[in-house]
């Protein structure tokens, strides 16, 4: 059996007077592939950031391999070493992320704060743009890359770490289709079986081609948990919490409906 | 519409795209092949403060003047315009120096001589100056800061505003070309005011909100507070060789100068 990656008890958090998760009870198995769903402002980024300890929760507990992710446990420089070398999270917007003067220094960032020795970072930075096909991009300037290499700078960053969790926070969002299939591709042979993915999204399509497990959240609280095919061929499910809309539309035979469903289409 | 007769979103907008191109032809001009840009930014930086403390010290016209000689054939072996040193470098110098220095020709006792001393020191340094910068890329730069034993942290912070800049650039442009799409007629002065009041208040709102998302991301990654750089570019043979040249100058003009 598995272990317990992340368990969380009766989560709450607030921004100020909007709740923004509310009463979240969930566990995260290790190895697993995790996609949380939800519309726009259901929780999905609050949740993610919680689990990376740069949120702590109002009420309830948060637990990563048993060990309770509070303010005080951070106090530890030892702790909080160890937390950032396991857990890492690619944010939603690559510009927040890529905060280095060039391709280089973003990904010798993580291991330069986590007191690697030099040659070790400098073996590890080049063996992972190797593998990210970005080093001919080692001297760029973020500015100057475009979306798609910013997005895999992003990941490469996080990477370098070899964190055993990972956590995503909408990866296609903003990229052009290639670029999107590139990120898939490459979340998809991240899954060894012992690394933890857990992906913020509402792209049903990163669900269905990634995902072993399912977590739909509506308005901060869990709507549904389990297979992500069978909840994301649940229309009446994801209409109710805004992943999925009904139109008017007209087919080629001239039969003119409406009808919940997603896209693609199915008919 | 012509640039004169434009509205402040429009000159705000060429301004701002003026600054970009600017910036990207100057990275690109210190990422060419050239005779500065093969050296090594710490001891390029090192050799370049050595030449400009022996051109301040010096008590002779002709050393200070041999050094501005040498900084613009250093220029043109590295590709940069004398024209872009012309017109960012010796024209402002000039005027500013030049206002400084004009009174005491009447003023002071040899102050002809005072004023040449002023105005030769001042362009020669600048100009030393503007090669390093013009010759380095911003990010090697600051990482030869470090050689000079500027505090990380105050690198760190360099290199992260140089990098937002284009950022906000960005942001500022889509905020001018949406507020211009969505303008008719012409403005008045009191609504131009209003309108770039309005715009500076967005900005910084919206700066405070990266800021804060970006320090976020730093402690995602183990921030703890403390700044780190790394130096990943050894430093060659031919690097000493040029830092000896550059030594080598700073002694001869502290020698003839003093």
């Amino acid at each position: 059996m598995a272990d317990t990656v992340f368990e969380l008890k009766q989560v709450r958090y607030r921004y100020r007077d909007l709740v923004a998760l509310d009463d979240l009870n969930l566990r995260i198995e290790e190895g697993s592939r995790t996609v949380l769903l939800g519309a726009n402002g259901s929780g999905k980024s609050t949740l993610l950031r919680i689990l990376d300890a740069l949120y702590f929760a109002d009420a309830g507990s948060v637990r990563f391999r048993g060990r309770e992710l509070d303010e005080r446990a951070f106090e530890s420089d030892e702790f909080a070493f160890d937390f950032r070398r396991r857990v890492g999270l690619v944010f939603q917007s690559p510009d927040v992320q890529l905060f280095n003067p060039t391709v280089f220094d973003e990904l010798a960032f993580g291991p330069l704060q986590l007191r690697w020795p030099r040659d070790q970072i400098v073996d590890r930075v080049e063996s992972v743009m190797e593998r990210f096909e970005i080093a001919h991009l080692r001297d760029r300037p973020p500015h100057r890359l475009s979306g798609g290499e910013k997005k895999r700078v992003a990941v490469a960053s996080v990477l370098v770490l070899d964190p055993e969790v990972l956590l995503l926070d909408e990866p296609t969002a903003a990229l052009d289709p290639r670029s999107e299939s590139q990120i898939i591709n490459l979340l998809a042979s991240l899954g060894d079986g012992k690394r933890t993915i857990i992906i913020a999204t509402h792209d049903l399509n990163l669900a269905f081609d990634i995902a072993d497990g399912c977590v739909l959240l509506e308005r901060g609280r869990l709507a549904a948990t389990g297979d992500p095919r069978e909840i994301v061929r649940d229309t009446e499910l994801l209409g109710r919490v805004n992943l999925i809309h009904e139109h008017l539309h007209r087919h080629a035979s001239g039969i003119v409906h409406s009808h919940p469903h997603r896209h693609p289409h199915e008919h | 519409m012509s640039r004169t007769s434009a509205g402040f979103a429009e000159r705000s907008i060429h301004s701002l795209l003026d600054a970009v191109d600017y910036a990207a032809q100057a990275e690109k001009r210190a990422e060419s092949a050239g005779l500065l840009q093969a050296m090594d930014a710490r001891l390029k930086l090192a050799g370049v403060l050595l030449v400009i403390i022996a051109v301040v010290t010096s008590r002779a016209l002709v050393p200070i003047a041999a050094v501005l000689g040498g900084s613009i054939l250093l220029a043109i072996g590295s590709g940069i315009r004398v024209r872009a040193i012309a017109t960012t470098v010796w024209i402002p110098a000039l005027l500013f120096t030049g206002a400084i220095a004009l009174p005491s020709i009447f003023l002071v006792q040899h102050g002809a001589r005072s004023a040449a001393f002023l105005v030769l020191r001042s362009v020669t340094c600048a100009t030393l100056s503007a090669v390093l910068v013009f010759s380095t890329p911003w990010p090697a730069l600051l990482k030869g800061l470090r050689a000079l034993r500027v505090p990380a942290i105050a690198v760190t912070i360099l290199g992260m505003t140089y990098r937002y800049l284009f950022s906000i650039l960005d942001v500022a442009r889509d905020m001018l070309e949406s507020r211009r799409s969505r303008t008719v007629g012409v403005l008045t002065g009191a609504e131009e005011r209003r309108m770039a009041a309005g715009a500076a208040g967005v900005l910084l709102s919206r700066s405070v909100l990266l800021s804060r998302e970006v320090h976020f991301a730093m402690l995602s990654r183990g921030f703890r507070g403390e700044a780190f750089t790394l130096e990943n570019r050894p430093i060659l043979s031919h690097d000493w060789v040029y830092f000896s040249g550059f030594s080598v100058a700073a002694a001869a003009v502290l020698w003839f100068g003093r």
